[in-house]
């Protein structure tokens, strides 16, 4: 029980310190002008106008979302290094695993926070455009498939918000866990395009037979790609409530078990 | 004004001339550059795979962006005179750099309208003469997009107007006249191209097929329900016709010698009101009695 207080407790005060922080609003303001240049944007194309308007929508979330994890994430968990502050929360009774959950989490709220006001902000300019150009919009297209893609979305941040974490755990400086948390990204963007270039081509290059190598990655990296739903919100695809299901319960998994990993490390690395 | 202050300023504007003189140097030398050497190099040059790569979670956006950088490839060219005001120039295209793009873009996202329409309003035409290459980026559109009839109509098109194979466009136009809310006249057009490429048969068991899909109450029910009886009238004729010419040797020279032969009591009901008619290939036409076609010219419309 107490655990989960200094958890929750740890999350709330993570949660307040980044929407306090300066950079979260200079983002967020990022993020309203390319919503506002979202509907700029549409009216240079012909066709799909529906298509163009979503995708860059969710972009935008996608993009935005980045910069927090990267930027602001790392820097708030720097911060308590750097000026110490971890050491007043160790000496009392709170845990490394407290700690770091409980700053995860916080980040995970602050990023929802970010994604709930950039999906509905992208939202209204998808519906003035929707509604300007009805004849552009799939037809397919609900609203339905565009929260869900929006929540993928959040989960595919909170899975690089957890390989941060993961980074800073080991890493000696936060700008080389900030290189291998860009790197663990990239890697997790191309992680299903790599396993499929393997298992379905008997004659990829470098790459011939080491199926055994990429699947192997493939599990540890994180499979991010299978979190993009931009395509399938934007041309109003089908998309099981099952499929979604099983998102949330991978990235969940996946975040829970990096956590685990980073207090392990965390033990290890040298805070003074 | 201080002494420091002029210096600042005398170095401020020093570098800003510089700037300017080399930024419009620079400008000049690529407005001097021809179009093709500008645009050979870019990010559409590399293997799909590697786009994808590259592209990340953005493929979307990037496959707008590509869009974009053919849109800006293609059309006119303004030219300022050296009197003032503008011309327009015929630019000289880079076509293989533009199927690239397309292809490019494709990749990145299949289903997006904007790379095919465009892809199908420049490509097969003259200067770029590339109707293989259009076919297959429509095809990988029509594929990408069932709930579109546009990217199969308009391998149709291509497949009648510029490659000169009404049976197969025919076929491709039923096909797209399958596609939710298609407009009806795809399966009338379909079926008349399909007959017009020897496949009668085909052109009547696909419109069959279409009908028993169809509300009667739609729009264009009762027109497929007359282009089928015309069909079916053909189908007649044609069975007829080919029966005269295993007894006899030749084809009839006229569909009143057909009928003079006891072949063919009488024709069958034309639901348009015409006289049917054959043509000295052997065609038979439910809708032109003179069998007068005429014969399109193959420009840029």
């Amino acid at each position: 029980m107490q655990a989960l207080r200094n958890i929750w407790f740890l999350a709330l005060a993570t949660c307040t310190e980044g929407v306090r922080h300066k950079a979260l609003w200079a983002i967020v303001c990022l993020a309203v002008l390319l919503t506002m240049a979202n509907l700029g944007v549409t009216t240079l194309y012909s066709w799909d106008l529906g298509k163009v308007s979503v995708e860059f929508g969710l972009s935008a979330v996608a993009f935005t979302g980045l910069l927090l994890v990267f930027f602001l994430g790392m820097k708030i968990l720097a911060d308590d290094l750097e000026r110490s502050r971890i050491f007043m929360l160790l000496s009392r009774p709170v845990s490394i695993w407290h700690y770091l959950t409980g700053k995860f989490l916080g980040l995970a709220m602050i990023l929802l926070l970010a994604t709930t006001i950039l999906g509905l902000s992208a939202a209204l300019s998808m519906q003035y455009v929707l509604w300007q150009y009805p004849a552009y919009v799939p037809p397919n297209f609900s609203w339905l498939s565009y929260a869900m893609a929006l929540a993928c979305q959040w989960l595919s941040l909170v899975v690089v918000l957890a390989v941060s974490v993961l980074c800073f755990s080991f890493a000696s400086q936060p700008f080389i866990a900030l290189l291998l948390a860009v790197s663990s990204y990239l890697v997790g963007q191309n992680m299903e395009l790599l396993r499929r270039v393997v298992v379905e081509n008997a004659h990829a290059g470098a790459l011939t037979s080491q199926e055994n190598l990429v699947l192997a990655l493939s599990w540890i990296f994180p499979n991010l790609s299978l979190f993009d739903k931009k395509y399938v919100a934007a041309y109003g695809m089908a998309f099981s409530g099952q499929e979604f299901a099983l998102l949330c319960l991978y990235g969940i998994s996946y975040s829970a078990l990096l956590i685990y990993l980073a207090t392990l490390l965390f033990k290890r690395k040298e805070l003074a | 004004m201080s002494r420091r202050l002029t210096a600042q300023l005398f170095v401020g504007l020093t570098l800003l001339c510089f700037y300017a003189a080399s930024y419009n140097a620079l400008l000049q030398q690529l407005s001097n550059a021809g179009p093709t050497e500008r645009h050979s190099s870019g990010l559409w040059n590399l293997p799909p795979v590697a786009l994808l790569a590259i592209a990340g979670e953005f493929k979307g956006l990037m496959a707008d962006y590509l869009t974009m950088e053919v849109g800006a490839q293609l059309g006119t060219e303004l030219v300022r005179k050296p009197e003032g005001g503008f011309r327009v120039v015929k630019k000289q295209y880079d076509w293989p750099g533009i199927h690239r793009i397309f292809v490019a873009s494709q990749a990145l996202d299949p289903s997006f309208a904007q790379t095919f329409i465009v892809a199908q309003g420049w490509l097969p035409w003259e200067p770029a003469n590339m109707v293989a290459e259009a076919q297959e980026i429509l095809k990988i559109a029509a594929k990408n997009r069932p709930w579109d009839w546009q990217p199969a109509r308009a391998i149709g098109f291509n497949a009648y107007y510029f490659l000169n194979q009404p049976g197969e466009a025919g076929k491709l136009f039923i096909e797209a006249a399958k596609t939710p809310n298609a407009p009806p006249f795809l399966s009338i057009l379909g079926a008349r191209l399909a007959q017009k490429g020897g496949e009668t048969e085909a052109a009547i068991v696909i419109m069959k097929s279409m009908l028993a899909d169809k509300d009667p109450d739609e729009p264009g029910y009762t027109d497929m329900v007359d282009r089928l009886h015309a069909l079916e009238g053909v189908l007649v004729i044609e069975q007829a016709a080919n029966s005269y010419e295993k007894a006899r040797g030749h084809k009839p020279s006229s569909l009143a010698e057909l009928t003079a032969s006891g072949l063919l009591a009488a024709l069958p009901p034309n639901p348009y009101n015409l006289d049917y008619c054959m043509d000295t290939a052997g065609i038979i036409y439910f809708d032109k009695p003179d069998c007068r076609d005429f014969a399109p010219s193959k420009s840029n419309q």
